[in-house]
């Protein structure tokens, strides 16, 4: 009996998830369920912080030293990227050539607008921003697969990029071919789309991720 | 009778050939998302972005804590104010690190590099330790924050980059074969405790 139980037992075997599409499915179940919990908190951390600026603005009416110090807390705030800006600036529209024969070349890459983001604040930009996502400290401009993620977040071209600053230093320095001799090469040979605009006003969002400094004291 | 019956035949017809139409056409869209499924590309995309959203969502609830505590402080404003100041000043601390206004210090990685680089290999490498998660960065003294910008002119033959941030994170990602330091340039990263680096334009 005890012979047959264990040739029984042994001759069941597991059931394995061999189904091709089970871990696409599952990826975007999980995709969509933590994009979902991602907002939730978002919109909670949103509204944390509204109650404590409210409060904020309560204590600048006590003593001068507690107003300095909201003072201080709000221009730190502006500096990294907290409160939405405008001024005088540029718009530059950067996206994929106008054929249907795309290649590599004649895409806009995340290392494209790292060369532009970078040759803006060495121009006196004092806020970019790229299809509303505010460029902070910790913000990496990065390329995943045929996407472009930005301070976390997917986006895709044509990407719109605005910069706050002294507009005619800026378009100067981005329309120098020499200083992106990459994407000027490509707009003359492939179409890339690279277009700039001088602009009285342009308006840039605030951050709207979270800064976390656990290490630095 | 004979019309009658071509008429019938002919709706027939149309009848079934707008049903086969439908379900070729069904078949397309099924085919085009299984291929979509089946892609490598796809899935590995969406994985990134999994894998970034669980960051996220772990880096807000921590935010989530830290706003509700302060929150607190300034519910209780009107019996304690002191809570409500200490919260600012906070506030300034945390503010500061990130605009760079003040000095910090903390563990972290350096990173030596005893080769030049081309603008676009230190742009690309400046984005990869932002990636990995650095809390404060200085290259060769010169302490970096979201308005630095680099030109020729910053190209040196040897650079140590002093980075705040958890060492075995930023060691780990800096490191992995196929990362920044595999791609673009040989370098040298050693975990630290005490790193000291300076304000902006000091």
């Amino acid at each position: 009996m005890g012979v047959v139980v264990t040739a029984q037992v042994r001759s069941i075997k597991t059931t394995r998830a061999l189904n091709p599409l089970s871990p696409y499915a599952a990826l975007r179940d999980t995709r969509v369920s933590l994009a979902a919990e991602n907002k939730l908190l978002s919109d909670a951390n949103k509204s944390l912080s509204d109650e404590i600026s409210a409060s904020e603005k309560e204590l600048k009416q006590t003593e001068y030293s507690n107003r300095q110090k909201v003072e201080k807390s709000d221009e730190l705030k502006k500096q990294i990227g907290l409160t939405p800006l405008g001024g005088e600036g540029i718009m530059v529209t950067l996206a994929d050539a106008d054929n249907n024969l795309a290649d590599s070349n004649s895409i806009a890459h995340a290392a494209d607008m790292r060369d532009l983001i970078n040759l803006l604040w060495a121009n006196g930009a004092t806020a970019i921003s790229i299809n509303d996502q505010r460029i902070v400290a910790t913000t990496s401009i990065d390329c995943i697969i045929n996407t472009v993620m930005i301070n976390n977040v997917r986006t895709v071209p044509p990407f719109d990029i605005r910069a706050i600053g002294d507009r005619r230093r800026m378009a100067e320095a981005v329309k120098d071919e020499n200083k992106l001799s990459d994407i000027y090469d490509r707009v003359k040979n492939e179409g890339l789309v690279f277009q700039i605009t001088e602009q009285k006003k342009v308006e840039v969002p605030a951050y709207s991720g979270t800064f976390i400094v656990e290490y630095a004291k | 009778m004979t019309k009658v019956r071509a008429l019938s035949l002919t709706m027939a017809m149309i009848l079934f050939a707008v049903l086969i139409g439908v379900l070729v056409g069904h078949q397309i869209v099924i085919k085009k998302g299984i291929d979509q499924a089946l892609d490598p590309n796809t899935t590995e995309s969406m994985a990134i972005e999994v894998a970034q959203l669980i960051k996220d969502n772990q880096d807000l609830r921590k935010k989530r804590d830290i706003l509700i505590d302060e929150r607190d402080k300034f519910l209780n404003q009107s019996t304690n104010r002191r809570a409500a100041v200490e919260a600012v000043s906070s506030n300034i601390d945390e503010y500061g690190v990130i605009a760079g206004t003040s000095q910090v210090t903390g563990k972290g990685v350096v990173v030596t590099i005893s080769h030049e680089m081309a603008l676009t290999q230190l742009i690309d490498l400046v984005n990869a330790i932002r990636n990995s998660g650095a809390e404060a960065l200085s290259i060769n003294g010169r302490r970096i924050v979201a308005s630095s910008g680099f030109t020729s002119g910053d190209l040196q033959k040897n650079y140590r980059l002093e980075i705040i941030g958890n060492p075995r994170v930023l060691a780990d990602a800096l490191e992995r074969k196929g990362g920044i330091l595999d791609q673009i340039t040989n370098g040298q990263v050693e975990e630290k405790d005490g790193l000291v680096l300076p304000p902006v334009g000091a």
